[in-house]
């Protein structure tokens, strides 16, 4: 069943770290829906294979988002590599959210 | 001051919305509005308090159905814990996945199809999908185009159809094994019935060689008894004319030997009588002629036959039946019960005796009692007395000699007539023969 499975076990290099991302999001609100088309177009893109992605329901998991301190949404957090990032709204400008999470340096 | 009167009046719709924002708050705060509603460019933006729609996320989340929104691309962007649950995997890893992947190899081509029909017009279609602990789960999928906020979204509720499948399997293999039962059943049904048939052939077969052979038998019998007459009727003839030329010496001397032949003779003659009549009687059971009989003058009749042979032992017999007592019976069979019982009678009864017929009305019918003084029988005779099983026959006091017929035969024809026989007799003390016949009744 790995293929359902949004981690590749063939990751192109090993040595290179990989990236860990969680979104959080509110159901099926117009933001929260458009954040994950986003991100998740973004990391197909430019992090295929080497990135882990959880999306997060706060009105389901209320407890993980508790823990991560999250006052607005959506919001998309780089747990790995560090440093950590955090970026709100629907991550529609592509740009911006690349250089938010610290993708290009 | 013109300029700051000015810029008031610019200002009076901003504070008249900060008014209002404020007295919101204000509202929200002790839990008094719903929604906020702001006009926007497009459309109408409504912010609600989390309460107000939390009844309608709660019942998707919460339902017993799985529930899946999709991209168009096919990306999951929402979905309950159900359905998590249902492919096993952790709630927060299923967004973001494509949909498809869920289902099972055999059941993609239906899928891909399905979505293909789903026009902006809701389909459903039975699938399987693979969990990810590598189980086949059989569920219906019910597929709608939803717009949410000019996001076009493919909702879906999928149902687990295990239980609903797994009963209906059940009753597939009840039904399966009542079906097998029910063959059976008429198998073995149709092997009995068979059977019944051949075994009623069979029966029917051997009834048919037993009726031949009964009434070969019968037929013998008769012819026998006919043939047997003829010639004993020139015996009796010749009897007769012996006796008239008795006035000769020659012939007084053999007077008594006559007589003995001519007693005999009568006897055998009866006995054949007897016999013949069985016979037709077991050949045609059915005739039967009831008719109104006077049964005093019937005992008479019976009665003056038998005088002669009576009068060798000089027994008396005696009609005591009341000369108004009708009885409904066949006259031939009559006579042959009354003869055959009083012949019986003078048999069993010594020199000097005395022999009695009587009658009396009971109910409907009319009992008619043959009463000798003769020896009576053993309890063992009396029981065999009418069954044809064992023919015996008791030598008389005369040592007269009887076919063991008579009695069979007067049974025969009392049951024919609607009758009843019995008897009453005691070693020495002699035999009372009872039987019954219908009374003749006018109606």
């Amino acid at each position: 069943m790995s293929k359902i499975k949004t981690v590749s076990k063939t990751a192109k290099d090993p040595d290179e770290e990989k990236y860990i991302f969680r979104l959080f999001v509110t159901g099926i609100l117009a933001n929260s829906a458009r954040a994950v088309i986003n991100i998740k177009e973004i990391c197909e893109k430019y992090l295929k294979d080497r990135y882990e992605l959880e999306i997060i329901d706060i009105y389901q998991q209320p407890e993980l988002a508790i823990t991560e301190d999250v006052i607005a949404i959506p919001l998309l957090i780089k747990k790995s590599p560090l440093p950590e990032a955090r970026l709100m709204g629907d991550l529609s400008d592509t740009e911006k959210v690349l250089e938010g999470l610290h993708l290009f340096n | 001051m013109e300029e700051t009167e000015k810029k008031h009046q610019e200002n009076k719709p901003h504070i008249k919305q900060l008014q209002q924002t404020v007295g919101s708050g204000i509202a929200i705060n002790t839990g008094g509005l719903d929604a906020f509603v702001i006009a926007g460019e497009k459309a109408l933006k409504v912010y609600t308090e989390d309460t107000a729609d939390k009844t309608y996320r709660v019942l998707i989340e919460k339902m017993h159905e799985g529930a899946v929104t999709l991209n168009k691309d096919g990306t999951v962007l929402y979905c309950n814990s159900y359905f998590a649950n249902l492919v096993s995997l952790p709630l927060q890893k299923v967004p973001g996945t494509i949909f498809k992947n869920y289902i099972s190899d055999t059941s993609k081509e239906r899928f891909v199809a399905l979505l293909e029909r789903n026009n902006g017009e809701p389909v459903k279609e039975e699938v399987h999908i693979s969990s990810n602990d590598g189980k086949e789960i059989p569920v219906l999928m019910s597929i709608n185009t939803l717009l949410i906020n000019d996001i076009s979204v493919l909702s879906i509720i999928v149902t687990d159809l295990t239980s609903q499948n797994k009963i209906q399997q059940e009753l597939k293999l009840k039904s399966a094994e009542l079906e097998q039962k029910n063959i059976e059943l008429k198998k073995a049904n149709q092997n009995l019935e068979t059977r019944v048939l051949e075994r009623t052939g069979e029966l029917e077969k051997l009834n048919l060689e037993l009726n031949n052979l009964s009434s070969s038998k019968d037929k013998f019998l008769s012819v026998i008894s006919h043939d047997l007459r003829n010639p004993l009727s020139a015996l009796l003839t010749s009897i007769v004319v012996l006796n008239i030329k008795t006035e000769d010496d020659v012939f007084r001397k053999i007077r008594p030997l006559v007589r003995i032949i001519d007693t005999t003779s009568h006897r055998i003659l009866q006995q054949l009588n007897d016999l013949l009549a069985w016979a037709q009687g077991q050949q045609h059971k059915t005739i039967l002629n009831p008719a109104k009989l006077n049964l005093a003058y019937k005992v008479d009749r019976s009665l003056e036959l038998l005088i002669e042979i009576a009068a060798q032992k000089k027994i008396v017999l005696e009609n005591k039946v009341p000369i108004d007592i009708y009885i409904n019976a066949d006259k031939i069979m009559l006579g042959s019960i009354i003869q055959n019982l009083v012949t019986n009678a003078i048999k069993f009864t010594p020199q000097n005796g005395l022999i009695t017929v009587t009658a009396n009305i009971i109910n409907h019918m009319v009992e008619i009692s043959v009463t000798d003084s003769g020896i009576g029988m053993e309890e063992v005779t009396r029981k065999n007395l009418f069954t044809n099983q064992k023919l015996t026959s008791v030598p008389g006091t005369n040592n007269e000699k009887g076919t063991g017929l008579g009695l069979v035969l007067v049974k025969d024809f009392v049951n024919q007539n609607g009758g009843t026989i019995r008897v009453e007799s005691k070693s020495e003390t002699g035999t009372n023969f009872i039987f019954t016949m219908p009374k003749f009744e006018d109606h």
